[in-house]
């Protein structure tokens, strides 16, 4: 898309968009200006009403405390302007100088990040020399320099806080494409559009995740997609042969990448126009494939349209369709795709073969949470039986008493340290049982837990089948001795439709009883995916106090509650 | 291409980048009368044209470009195959 066509259309999403404003403020000691519409677009066409605000130019250290409550600052720091010239004046410059240069810049990175350590997230470019690099033999001043800073910007990284390599950028599109030599030196900008837009590119996962906006699903076609071939007209023996040619070894790489995704806890799923038996067999039966029908969670291989079929996996998985990613070979099935369902992001299996794993890999940060926790490694596995207890619910006359049959335990932590990880990814990743969907990071988290006037109480849930770990949090907040208000209730969708849903709320009253609490404030802000959580307190003795157009605020004299008392879910109240 | 289509994508370009109505920018549109054209608005406008017409201006080019009469002579002398 040419950039003109780029602000028009980024200005009318502008106008669109009416969900909470996301500021984001870009700091720099150069002009980067036509990087903001470029990132507004980027994130606006992901549903997040981005807006890049002004900033001053040069003012990185001066403004520095007026940034600590954006939600998203991203610092281009340039060497190449830390000093004019610097690049040039370099060697005139005595060494004592250059250590002192390089000790000033420490002092601001110190301070700098002082001032953002409580921001919701930091992009802080690396710092780099190769824009203006000349010598491939020695290591000049300048380079020993921002070796030097880096180290130490790696040693400060914290959770909300993430280096971006700019090098690896300028080694893909090459120097020349990414640097504005002729500007830079008259108004002091440094990239072009080219350099920003690949630039995006690499950020926008990273501020998807963070915002609850990160996929969770891949859906595979099989032929030329998961191997070199077309199993029901080629057969098993000619697309063995395939593999160990010269393209088969990029299917392995292809499968290397699946396997690592399985592991991470992204679910795979295959949908595919072809016979269920004839693909099963050869995924389960052929030790010269990395992968087998075991690792993907659903199959749907019939010959309905794939956009039925896709469907039904977000039924089935009670996750949303913006939260998939659809690899097939066929134009045609990626065009239908795009067509019905845009909220997918699709992959078309490159037809050059040797870039498809490297096209692949590029999907990648837009799966991962910023650290792994042990509930991400056992998901698919969390899944599986999952399904096992749905077959198993068929045998039952009526849910109460298949419910009964499960023996469901639900254990309490209360503010617990350990866990701070799995809490704030319940925050970022949970959508549908989410009464507020308020979004917070790991260290927001850590300063609930540390302040008395908060607490938190978490749950793990098993059953017969499987324990599915940390999966509801409630946020409580004191507003006075004798009154409590609900910032939080969330609950993973893998635990809803056993009543967990109301004997979490008997856990959360039962504790604010013990706390002498005698007033609940609530309230449930309507988003595009929690319709089923509307209507959450009034069918739990909340009173409503108040209606707007998206929220419904809610009161309740704790004498007044009705608790559930689900006889055949056991609660284990962790000791305080 | 020919004079009329470079001046209206150019007239497009404009009015986007200094958010001003196609209908007030004609061949007399110059620094001197939209007050919006500073210099950062000037380099937006500069590298919008370079990426709709595929073209890269010289530092002299950059200098001239001041108006909208001179800007069409500028691109249009870009776009002349040169041998």
């Amino acid at each position: 898309m040419k950039y003109i066509d780029l602000i028009a259309k980024n200005k009318i999403l502008g106008s669109q968009l009416d969900s909470k404003k996301f500021e984001i403020h870009i700091i720099s000691n150069i002009i980067v200006n036509e990087l903001n519409n470029i990132l507004e677009y980027s994130l606006r066409t992901n549903n997040i009403n981005a807006i890049c605000v002004k900033t001053d130019y040069d003012n990185i250290i001066q403004n520095a405390e007026t940034y600590k409550e954006s939600s998203c600052i991203i610092i281009f720091w340039e060497l190449a302007n830390i000093i004019e010239d610097i690049i040039y004046i370099q060697n005139s410059i005595s060494d004592q100088e250059v250590k002192t240069l390089e000790e000033k810049i420490l002092n601001q990175i110190d301070y700098l990040l002082k001032c953002l350590d409580k921001s919701r997230l930091v992009i802080f470019n690396k710092f780099s020399f190769n824009q203006f690099n000349s010598s491939f033999y020695f290591n000049s001043k300048i380079e020993k320099i921002c070796s030097n800073l880096n180290d130490y910007l790696i040693s400060k990284k914290n959770k909300n806080f993430f280096l971006i390599d700019l090098n690896k950028i300028f080694n893909i599109k090459g120097l020349d494409k990414c640097i504005n030599y002729r500007d830079y030196s008259s108004i002091k900008t440094l990239y072009t559009f080219d350099f920003y837009r690949d630039y995006v590119e690499h950020i926008t996962p990273l501020i998807l995740v963070n915002n609850g906006k990160a996929k969770k699903v891949i859906i595979f076609d099989c032929d030329n997609t998961l191997w070199p071939g077309i199993i029901g007209e080629d057969g098993a023996i000619e697309i063995k042969k395939n593999l160990k040619s010269s393209t088969g070894k990029f299917f392995y790489q292809i499968h290397n990448i699946i396997l690592d995704l399985y592991k991470k806890g992204v679910i795979l799923c295959i949908c595919s126009k072809n016979n269920e038996k004839e693909v099963c067999d050869f995924m389960d039966n052929n030790a010269d494939l990395l992968i087998n029908s075991n690792n993907f969670l659903l199959k749907k291989i019939n010959w309905n349209n794939k956009h039925d079929n896709i469907l039904e996996i977000s039924k089935e998985l009670n996750l949303s369709l913006d939260s998939f990613v659809f690899v097939d070979d066929s134009e045609f099935e990626i065009n239908l795709i795009n067509n019905k369902i845009p909220q997918i992001k699709t992959l078309l299996v490159p037809s050059q073969i040797y870039d498809y794993p490297r096209k692949l890999l590029n999907f990648i940060p837009y799966f991962h949470t910023t650290k792994l926790t042990d509930e991400d490694k056992s998901r698919n596995k969390s899944y599986q039986n999952q399904f096992q207890r749905e077959s198993f619910r068929k045998k039952f006359s009526n849910i109460e008493e298949y419910l009964k049959s499960l023996d469901i335990t639900i254990d309490t932590y209360i503010d617990k340290v350990s866990i701070v990880s799995r809490m704030s990814q319940i925050t970022q990743k949970t959508n549908q049982f989410n009464l507020t969907t308020k979004r917070y990071t790991e260290l927001e988290i850590e300063e609930f837990i540390k302040d008395p006037k908060f607490s938190l109480i978490a749950i793990s849930v098993s059953d017969n089948f499987v324990n599915s770990g940390i999966t509801g949090l409630c946020i409580i907040e004191y507003l006075d001795n004798n009154t409590a208000k609900l910032d939080t209730i969330a609950l993973s969708c893998r635990i809803l439709g056993r009543k967990i849903e109301e004997v979490f709320l008997d856990i959360i009253i039962n504790f604010l009883n013990k706390k002498n609490i005698q007033f609940v404030h609530s309230c449930c802000v309507r988003t595009s995916k929690n319709e089923q959580v509307l209507n959450y307190f009034d069918n739990n003795s909340f009173e409503l106090i108040k209606t707007s157009e998206n929220k419904k605020d809610y009161k309740l004299k704790l004498n007044d509650y009705h608790y559930n008392n689900i006889d055949y879910i056991k609660i284990n109240y962790e000791k305080e | 291409m020919k004079k009329n289509e470079i001046e209206k994508k150019l007239k497009k370009i404009m009015s986007i980048v200094f958010t001003i109505d196609e209908s007030k920018i004609d061949t007399n549109t110059s620094n001197q009368n939209i007050e919006a054209w500073d210099s950062l608005k000037h380099l937006s406008m500069i590298l919008a044209i370079e990426d709709e017409f595929n073209i890269r201006f010289t530092n002299k080019e950059t200098a001239l470009i001041n108006d909208f009469k001179t800007i069409v002579d500028i691109i249009q002398n870009n776009l002349k195959p040169k041998f």
